[in-house]
């Protein structure tokens, strides 16, 4: 006996347990993947069972063998090229007539089968007797009876299986008898075959005449011309003879062998299969209940989603951030180093960004898992069917639109549910349209900054509805034309209610999130780096302004302005110790900015300030300058002891809370000033005017330069050239790099409008920002700018999905191409009529 | 366990032009005969798949106007689209 390698082919139909089985044989030693060149996932494990190695390959559930359908034809394929030892059909023993009809199937395919009668706990429940023995041998297998979701019958599943694969006889499968007429016409096409492949075996030619019968187009190309005359003279004849086509009467026959099978080893009692299911539905699906409930479940998975999502949301940022923190340390501070900001700003930047929504994606698979096991997805595409059709889809395109206001990725990850292809593209094209998640700060900025409050909600409102709408409108324009074809004839089962299995559900969940992290975090990390590479080069060497001799000049107005502060609190006018004790603070702070906190040269530059000044505070009128800072570190304490407390306390204005911090605050400001009125007033001047308006005048230089070096970057320029082609849409340079941004995430937006408009890390809720675009744009360029990000080319996130869901560049880059244009198209449309009927 | 619909089948007329008519005509709680699926092959097949051969016993179990139709055949319950339930001729 060998001891190779046993390969199992596990076949089934839909909602035949056929996953809970293919989870209890291989746990979690699973491998995910699509087979080549379609988008049917291919599923493969391991498992060890009496000293065997077994791989067991998932086939797709279909309930034929025929060539319709991607599904049927890969998991035919699978069987007959990769030629498994054995191939296990788990039927659904409480709806046996109809699963047996695959198994009939890959019977007649004649590969050693073994017969997996699943839920035959369930179907024992519900008075169907079998006697295995008498169907095994009407089969020409051997029958397990399991039960899925309780692990039961694995370990004779396996058994059966090694006794297959090592079974030195070939296993004695009986044919189908089609009735003379048929028969005779078989044997005509088998002889043309016979003489053509002689090699071939007969039970392998018989198949391939069953199905030249049965008008299989794959099967038709594969054979000769003289072949093909044969089986259409044949098909006419039968024509004639049944007044029906061929593969009705050949579906017909295999039926009848299985009724057959069924009156002589099946005793049924009561049908009551549905019973329990059907109770479910008569309230879930019904015409005054079903939307409500089906609505009620979807808002559960949105809140389930994006409230639960948000604490560990948070632990990824603040790890990364640590990450970034901890990378940062091992170049000298301030460094200009290429590798520390690749590392830090490009990829943790934006693989992290990714990341981030991981637990989000997690969430959602989980509630869809559990929505899709439990039998419940197919009610909500019976529900939403009604509504779907009207736009030239149906029911179940609805789920994965839902989920596209949170976020396409997993939106257009759920299309997987839709079988149909056509159905599946429009639905992936069109789903970007919905307003995601990541949108909602771009017009968190804008909305606020050129409407009056009346008019926040309703405009919020407005983006998201056209949203819906532009949605709508491309999914029945892509459906008659791209996608035309008569419309997709919808044909579901609607499968019993069943429990779903906590394993089968994690499961279910972690595989699919694994994709996304493995999948589109690789071409994310590329596009990362790339997009890092256009805001950060080619690097500006010499600058248009002297930024240096700017920032030198703001330190010499505000040691001429702390000069003036002498005479305030008792120093001579001429005295020059608080002048250079300030001068001591800025060469600190300056000294600090070029190390880390934990490297020595930080501690000395402080031990440096502190011996300078208690140099001058032995010399005349240090005592007044020891004062004078005593009291200002005095006032520091206090106010950053008040923001502290509101910070970690998350204290809101107008609380208890909040007013006693305050009231202690104001209340130690008093006591300074009544101890040292002088003195006090000098130090909140420094503070408040002298020591603000400096960092502020450095601030803007740094933000100058910021600007000024982005301006000259490969999205600084392409920004630029963009110009002319944004102008009729009422867009400048500015927005135009800030869109490139946003392809790289929608929110990035925001932050990259920050940095144009040099005002440093901006977010939706910078009031300085808003000012700035408000001094820039009218309202109706505003508008624009968010119906061009509404409707524009989705995140790189959504482009990497696409291209991997759809298997095609082509479509991603269609996505892309199309929703640039229409975005465009609009944008442009709006600002022409809006600026001619003057409005904004 | 294949034949326990009959006996309420055969109140129902079993072939002939005679009360045949589109699925989608019928109402639910009714039992009927598939008689012929007009369409393509290929849904024909998939249908037949399915187990909507001619000559099968059908219960109606949903039927409302505009939304898709629910079948029991074989023991399993099928959810079939307006279009298609008025290209299912039964009778």
């Amino acid at each position: 006996m060998t001891r190779k390698r046993i390969v199992v082919a596990l076949a089934g139909n839909p909602n035949s347990g056929k996953s809970t089985i293919f989870n209890d044989l291989t746990g979690a030693h699973q491998h995910v993947g699509n087979y080549p060149g379609v988008t049917v996932e291919k599923k493969e494990g391991a498992c060890r069972h009496d000293g065997r190695e077994i791989t067991v390959v998932d086939l797709p559930g279909t309930y034929s063998l025929s060539a319709y359908s991607i599904e049927e034809l890969v998991a035919r394929n699978v069987i007959i090229d990769e030629k498994p030892d054995v191939v296990v059909d788990i039927v659904d023993a409480s709806n046996l007539e109809r699963n047996l009809y695959l198994a009939v199937q890959i019977m007649e395919l004649g590969v050693p089968l073994v017969l997996a009668f699943n839920m035959s706990d369930v179907a024992r429940a519900r008075g169907i007797e079998f006697d295995l023995e008498k169907l095994s041998r009407f089969l020409g297998a051997p029958i397990v009876p399991t039960v899925g979701h309780k692990g039961k019958g694995t370990k004779e599943l396996l058994d059966a299986v090694v006794a297959a694969a090592t079974r030195k006889t070939a296993q004695d499968m009986p044919n189908i008898d089609y009735g003379r007429e048929v028969e005779e016409e078989i044997l005509k096409i088998a002889a043309a075959l016979q003489t053509e492949a002689s090699s071939a075996d007969a039970r392998h030619v018989r198949w391939l005449a069953v199905k030249l019968l049965e008008g299989d187009k794959n099967v038709r190309e594969k054979v000769s011309r003289t072949v093909q005359e044969i089986t259409e003279k044949s098909e006419s004849h039968l024509a004639k003879i049944f007044g029906d086509p061929a593969e009705i009467i050949i579906t017909d026959r295999r039926y009848g062998f299985i009724s057959g099978a069924c009156q002589e080893a099946v005793r049924s009692t009561v049908e009551a299969r549905h019973t329990m299911s059907d109770r479910i539905d008569a309230v879930a699906t019904s015409r005054v209940l079903g939307l409500p409930i089906f609505l009620g479940l979807m808002y559960l998975v949105f809140h389930l989603t994006f409230t639960l999502g948000d604490p560990p949301m948070g632990w990824i940022e603040k790890f990364f951030g640590w990450l970034g923190g901890v990378l940062e340390t091992w170049w000298p501070k301030g460094s200009e180093s290429i590798l520390k900001s690749l590392l830090v700003d490009g990829i943790i930047g934006g693989v992290g960004g990714v990341i981030v929504f991981l637990p989000n994606i997690l969430l959602l698979f989980l509630a869809i898992a559990i929505l899709e096991d439990s039998g419940y997805m197919a009610r909500a595409a019976f529900i939403m069917d009604r509504l779907m059709h009207k736009i030239g889809l149906h029911g179940k395109s609805f789920i994965p639109m839902l989920l596209g206001f949170g976020c396409s990725v997993p939106a257009i990850m759920a299309t997987r549910t839709l079988e149909n292809q056509r159905d599946r593209l429009t639905t992936m094209l069109v789903t970007p349209l919905i307003s995601c998640g990541a949108r909602l700060p771009i017009y968190a900025l804008i909305i606020p900054a050129f409407f009056p409050g009346r008019l926040h909600a309703p405009m919020l409102w407005t983006i998201y509805i056209i949203g819906i709408v532009l949605a709508i409108v491309s999914a029945k324009v892509l459906r008659t034309t791209i996608f035309r074809g008569e419309s997709t004839p919808f044909v579901m089962e609607l499968p019993p209610y069943r429990i779903p299995t906590l394993k089968g559900i994690l499961l279910h969940m972690w595989e699919r999130g694994w994709l996304y992290l493995k999948k589109a975090g690789t071409v994310i990390l590329g596009i990362s780096i790339l997009l890092w590479g256009m805001t950060n080069f080619p690097k500006k060497q010499t600058f248009d302004r002297d930024y240096e001799t700017q920032t030198r000049q703001a330190e010499a107005a505000c040691l001429d302005d702390v000069r003036g502060l002498n005479s305030k609190f008792g120093l001579a006018t001429g005295s020059d110790i608080l002048v250079r004790a300030i001068q001591a603070e800025l060469d600190m702070a300056a000294e600090q900015k070029k190390h880390h906190e934990t490297e020595p040269g930080f501690a000395e530059a402080a031990k440096r300030k502190d011996a300078a000044i208690e140099a001058l505070g032995r010399q005349d009128g240090g005592d007044r300058l020891m004062k004078f800072l005593e009291v200002r570190q005095a006032i520091r304490d206090a106010r950053a002891a008040f923001d502290g407390a509101v910070l970690e306390k998350k204290l809101v204005e107008g609380t208890p809370g909040y007013f006693a911090a305050r009231s202690g605050c104001d209340a130690a400001l008093a006591n300074l000033q009544k101890a040292e009125p002088e003195v006090y007033a000098a130090a909140i001047r420094y503070l408040d005017n002298i020591r603000s308006s400096f960092e502020g005048a450095a601030e803007d230089v740094a933000k100058a330069r910021q600007a000024e070096e982005l301006a000259y970057t490969i999205s600084g320029r392409i920004g630029h050239a963009l110009e002319p082609i944004l102008k009729p849409l009422g867009f400048d340079w500015k927005i135009g790099t800030a869109l490139i941004g946003a392809f790289a995430a929608k929110e990035v937006f925001v932050a990259q409008m920050g940095i144009v408009y040099s005002v440093g890390e901006a977010d939706e809720k910078s009031e300085a920002l808003r000012e700035k675009l408000k001094a820039d744009y009218s309202p109706l360029i505003a508008f624009c700018i968010m119906l061009f990000c509404l409707t524009s080319a989705p995140c790189m996130a959504t482009i990497a999905i696409t291209r991997r869901e759809s298997n095609s560049w082509g479509w991603a880059l269609f996505q892309l191409g199309a929703l640039t244009v229409l975005a465009y198209v609009l944008t442009l449309c709006v600002f022409q009529l809006g600026s001619i009927l003057g409005i904004g | 366990m294949m034949n326990k619909h009959l006996p309420g089948a055969a109140s129902t007329p079993r072939s002939g032009a005679h009360g045949a008519k589109p699925l989608a005509m019928v109402e639910a709680g009714k039992r009927v005969r598939l008689k012929a699926i007009q369409s393509g092959r290929e849904l024909q097949a998939r249908l037949a798949a399915m187990g909507l051969t001619p000559g099968i016993e059908i219960e109606v179990i949903r039927n409302q106007s505009g939304g898709p139709c629910i079948v029991a055949v074989r023991g399993s319950r099928i959810m079939l689209g307006r279009g298609m339930a008025h290209g299912i001729i039964v009778g």
